[in-house]
């Protein structure tokens, strides 16, 4: 699974003009499902979005997370995250979960976020021809992606210190 | 060679004489001189017409680029398979453990026509099947195999594995300058599994991704029809229908009178008068 999380002071998703999701001050992930992709993946990413602290707090340091900088989450499914344009000129596209696992697993993220506590989650519409317009703040954008399969299933307590 | 077994296939090098690494000029060459030596009015020694047959056979698939490329494969094959396993029988030289054999048995399996046992020796692979073949085969091999794969995954309509081995194959082409024969056909497999497989079976959300998917691969002019149309139903069946409208008035656009269009016209009549494309 792969995340490109930004930090935007807005942004939107238009289907055919009209906003079908948008937020203020908070984050906009783009979303893709890899093959293979499960509920741990999925657990293992909305744990990592809640809680990474991308937000200035009083002292203007990237100190804060989205739960204690209380913003919003505008989430946009993409399988082109997966695109591989190591060879030739058009992307493969064979890294990306079939759409038919793909969305309802792109649901059950967004239940995640919810569950983590973020106030308001928005997303897109799967499969949709969007629009997307943000307004990067910082800017900051992170790329975030799931450890191989066995390590994000959280068996492994990792207690190095 | 000894070639009992399987009386089909004939080794045209061994016809001409030949190297299987000479250059065209030597083929020609060899070809000119064994037309002499088996014509029945050229040669000092009384010939069958057989022999001519042959050399004219060797002359056809050696003389041209495309189908020597493809018989050197299959010869080069069966001197592997030979040289692994002097009656080429296939189970035998799968039993080996080297990955190699493992991975070629399966192409072995496919070329001779045998699908079914093919597909069972890759679903014993497991996952990472793909992979396997992909390492252990020469790219050309794993290109061709995938081909074959995913010709009898649809023959099954397993249209997911299809999709998978196709997917692979296309990733395989990517960036040669010189593409399998088969490419063109496994791209426009591809567009069309893309396109049709969807029909009524899965939601629309993931139909539509589907069909953006197939609009990468680069779509003709019916093709792209289709996708419109295909697109204006999914959003009617999510109640989006401004959207519909949108894209029937581009399936319009392209083919007015395109097939399964009527229908849909009357259903959004209303939203194909509301805006009118003359921006």
């Amino acid at each position: 699974m792969r995340v490109l999380l930004q930090r935007v002071s807005h942004a939107s998703v238009r289907v055919d003009g009209r906003i079908v999701g948008g937020t203020h001050a908070g984050l906009l992930l783009l979303v893709g499902i890899g093959r293979g992709d499960g509920e741990a993946e999925v657990e293992w990413m909305a744990g990592k979005i809640a809680s990474l602290r991308v937000f200035p707090d009083a002292a203007g340091r990237m100190n804060l997370s989205i739960l204690q900088a209380g913003g919003g989450v505008l989430a946009v499914s993409q399988f082109t995250l997966y695109g591989d344009a190591r060879k030739g000129r058009r992307p493969s596209f064979v890294d990306a979960e079939a759409p038919e696992r793909a969305e309802p697993l792109f649901q059950r993220f967004v239940a995640r976020l919810r569950s983590e506590g973020i106030a308001r989650v928005e997303t897109g519409v799967f499969g949709a021809d969007m629009q997307v317009e943000l307004e990067n703040a910082g800017p900051v954008s992170i790329w975030l992606e799931t450890p191989p399969t066995g390590e994000a299933t959280g068996s492994v307590s990792d207690t190095a210190g | 060679m000894s070639g009992a077994s399987e009386p089909e296939f004939i080794d045209h090098y061994a016809v001409l004489a030949i190297e299987v690494e000479a250059a065209p000029e030597v083929v020609r060459a060899a070809f000119r001189r064994r037309l002499l030596e088996a014509h029945p009015d050229k040669s000092a020694e009384p010939t069958d017409g057989a022999d001519l047959s042959r050399v004219m056979r060797a002359w056809e698939i050696l003389g041209d680029p495309e189908l020597r490329e493809s018989y050197d494969r299959v010869w080069r094959l069966r001197q592997r398979g030979e040289w692994l396993d002097e009656e080429s029988s296939i189970p035998h030289v799968t039993e080996s453990d080297r990955p190699t054999n493992r991975a070629r048995s399966v192409l072995f399996l496919l070329l001779e026509g045998r699908g079914p046992e093919a597909l069972e020796r890759l679903r014993a692979m497991g996952e990472r099947a793909p992979q396997f073949l992909r390492e252990h085969l020469e790219v050309d091999e794993f290109i061709d195999a995938a081909f074959l794969i995913a010709e009898h995954f649809e023959g099954r309509r397993s249209w997911f594995e299809a999709l998978e081995w196709l997917d692979h194959l296309l990733r395989a082409e990517q960036g040669r300058r010189r593409h399998r024969p088969c490419f063109p056909e496994a791209l426009e497999r591809t567009r069309r599994i893309l396109i049709r497989r969807t029909a009524g079976e899965l939601e629309p959300r993931v139909t539509l991704e589907y069909l953006r998917r197939a609009e990468m691969l680069g779509l003709d002019r019916s093709q792209r029809v289709e996708v419109e149309r295909r697109r204006c139903e999914c959003y009617l069946e999510m109640g989006m229908r401004v959207v519909a409208a949108r894209h029937l008035r581009n399936a319009l656009e392209l083919a007015p009178t395109g097939k399964g269009l009527a229908r849909l016209m009357k259903d959004l009549s209303r939203e194909l008068e509301g805006e009118i494309p003359g921006e």
